[in-house]
C-alpha cells in the first residue's frame, strides 16, 4: 500500500497541474457517484422523489395536490399558522385514489377516494400551528380532497377509540390549501398516537363564505 | 540596508503579482536560486568582488522587478491553482465520506446496496423465460423449480417461480410491493393465489389462498427479483405456473413450465 501510494505520488508530481486537477475531479465524481448509490440514489426534490415512487410502485402519474416541502407548488409554507414538524409529505391524487409519500419512512401509502369530500389520513405525521403568539399546538394531519369550491369554512368532528377502548374526540376547523383542498391537524388532547383516528368516524361540516351551512358529510376514516 | 533585506524586497516585488500562494512561494524560491547562481558566477569570475556589488549586478541582470511582476502575474493564472487546490480537498472529502458510509451500518441497506440478496435467495434459474414490458420495466421469469424437502417434516414441497423486473433507469429499482401487491399466481391445477410477503408470519393478515412472495430475494443495479413459492402437491414435471401482474399502469401475464426438481435436503 505504501509502495503503491509512493508510486502514485511520484506519477502525479510528474504531470501538469491541469492534468492533476482532471485526475482529482474525475475520482471525486466517481466516488461521489458511489456515495449517491450507497445512499439509495436520492433525488434533489421531493417532487422528483414522489414521481420516482409512483413509477417504482407501478402507479400512473397523479396530480400533486399537497407538498409540504420547500419546493411546494401550493406555497404551503406561506400559510402563517400551520407547518409540518419533523418531516415532509407529498400527496398525489389520481383517478379514484390518493397516494401519500412520506419522506421519513420513504414509503407510499394509497387510499381510495370516496364520493364527495374524501379524507386522506396522514398517519404518524405531525403538523403544528400557533393559535396565538407563543402557543404551539400539534396534531395528526388529515387532508380532505374534492371539497366543494364555494366552501368558506370547514369543521371536522372525529370520534375514535384507542387500543384500550377509551373514547377520543376532536372537533376543529381546517385550513384551506387551495380550491377543493382542506387540511386539518387533529389532536384529541395533549397526548395521542400518530394514528389515533385510524378507523374512527368523522363528520365534516362545510359552510359557505357567508357562514350558511352548505353540506354535512359523515363517514369512516381509513384504517392504517 | 543589509544584503538580505534588499534581496528580499526585490523578490517580494517580483512575485507580488502572483495571486496563488503556492505558485508565489515556488517562483520566489526559483528566482532566489537564479540570483544566487548569478552571484556565485560573478564571484567565480571576479574573486575579489564585494558581496553587495555581486548582489546588485546579479539583481540588475534579472531586470526591473516591477516589469517582472507584471509578466509573472500574466503567466500565473490564479484560478487554475485554486481549482487544483479545491479538487485536492474535494477528493479528500469524498474519500472520507466514502469511508464513513462504507463503515457505517446505518441506513437502509437494501436501498443503499448496489447488489444483494436475502438468506432465502436461492434461485433456481431457467433461461429464456417469457418476458413482457410494463411501465418502464421489463418483467421476465428467471427461475422455476420444484423444491423438495424429503428430510424435513416441517416443510412441504413447493414450486418456486422467480420474477425479475429490470429497468435501464438503474436509480429506479422497482419497489417489491409493486410486485407482491399486484401479482396473482396461478398454479398447475388452476388454483389462483394472491401473493403475500407475510404468509409465514403468524398473526398478520394474509389473503386466502396465498403464496409466499419473498420480497427481497435478490437485487442489483436497476433490477430486482421476487420469488414466489406455491404448494407443489400434484405437480408433474412440465406443469405450467402463471404469474398475472395487474397494476394501475397495465396488465401482463407470464407463464413457465416447471421442469426441474431440486432436492433441498
Amino acid at each position: 500500500m505504501k509502495k503503491w501510494w509512493k508510486k502514485l505520488k511520484r506519477r502525479l508530481e510528474g504531470i501538469s497541474r491541469g492534468d492533476q486537477t482532471v485526475f482529482y475531479l474525475t475520482w471525486s465524481v466517481l466516488l461521489s457517484f458511489g456515495i449517491w448509490m450507497r445512499l439509495g440514489c436520492p433525488l434533489p426534490t421531493m417532487e422528483l422523489e414522489f414521481r420516482r415512487m409512483e413509477r417504482t410502485r407501478l402507479l400512473p402519474r397523479s396530480e400533486i395536490v399537497f407538498n409540504s416541502g420547500k419546493d411546494c407548488p401550493l406555497r404551503w409554507r406561506e400559510l402563517p399558522k400551520l407547518d409540518f414538524r419533523y418531516d415532509d409529505v407529498v400527496v398525489g391524487a389520481g383517478d379514484g385514489y390518493a397516494c401519500i409519500y412520506k419522506t421519513e419512512y420513504n414509503i407510499v401509502e394509497i387510499y381510495d377516494l370516496t364520493e364527495g369530500a374524501a379524507p386522506v389520513p396522514m398517519y404518524h405525521m405531525t403538523a403544528r400551528w400557533m393559535p396565538s403568539p407563543g402557543t404551539i399546538k400539534s396534531g395528526t394531519p388529515l387532508l380532505f380532497l374534492q371539497v366543494p369550491e364555494e366552501v368558506g369554512q370547514a369543521v371536522v368532528e372525529i370520534d375514535a377509540k384507542d387500543i384500550e377502548g377509551r373514547e377520543l374526540r376532536y372537533r376543529g376547523e381546517g385550513w384551506r390549501l387551495a380550491p377543493g383542498r382542506w387540511m386539518f391537524a387533529a389532536a384529541p388532547g395533549d397526548s395521542f398516537s400518530g394514528s389515533w383516528y385510524a378507523g374512527g368516524s368523522y363528520t365534516l361540516t362545510l359552510y359557505r363564505a357567508d357562514g350558511s351551512l352548505l353540506e354535512e358529510q359523515s363517514g369512516t376514516l381509513p384504517e392504517e | 540596508m543589509n544584503f538580505d533585506s534588499v534581496l528580499s524586497r526585490w523578490l517580494d516585488t517580483a512575485v507580488s503579482g502572483i495571486r496563488f500562494g503556492l505558485d508565489r512561494k515556488e517562483v520566489r524560491a526559483e528566482l532566489e536560486g537564479h540570483i544566487e547562481d548569478k552571484m556565485a558566477d560573478l564571484r567565480r569570475v571576479f574573486p575579489d568582488i564585494p558581496p553587495d556589488e555581486a548582489r546588485d549586478r546579479a539583481l540588475s541582470s534579472m531586470g526591473n522587478p516591477e516589469e517582472l511582476k507584471e509578466e509573472l502575474a500574466r503567466v500565473h493564472r490564479p484560478w487554475l491553482g485554486w481549482l487544483w487546490t479545491a479538487s485536492r480537498y474535494l477528493l479528500c472529502l469524498v474519500l472520507l465520506v466514502n469511508l464513513l458510509i462504507g463503515y457505517s451500518n446505518s441506513g437502509n441497506i437494501e436501498e443503499g446496496s448496489i447488489r444483494g440478496s436475502t438468506s432465502y435467495g436461492t434461485v433456481h434459474r431457467i433461461r429464456g423465460g417469457e418476458k413482457a414490458e410494463l411501465g418502464q420495466y421489463t418483467f421476465q421469469i428467471t427461475g422455476a423449480a420444484c423444491l423438495e424437502y424429503p428430510n424435513r417434516l416441517d416443510r412441504e414441497d413447493e414450486l418456486q417461480v422467480v420474477l425479475r423486473a429490470s429497468s435501464p433507469r438503474f436509480w429506479e429499482r422497482i419497489n417489491p410491493r409493486a410486485i407482491v401487491d399486484n401479482v396473482t399466481v396461478v398454479g398447475p391445477d388452476g388454483t389462483r393465489y394472491a401473493a403475500d410477503s407475510n404468509k409465514y408470519h403468524e398473526g398478520l393478515k394474509k389473503p386466502d389462498p396465498a403464496v409466499w412472495a419473498n420480497m427481497f430475494s435478490e437485487w442489483g443495479i436497476g433490477w430486482r427479483e421476487v420469488a414466489f413459492f406455491l404448494p407443489a402437491e400434484g405437480w408433474q414435471p412440465g406443469d405450467r405456473v402463471t404469474l398475472e401482474l395487474d397494476s394501475e399502469v397495465g396488465r401482463i401475464v407470464l407463464s413457465t413450465a416447471v421442469t426441474e426438481r431440486v432436492d433441498m435436503s
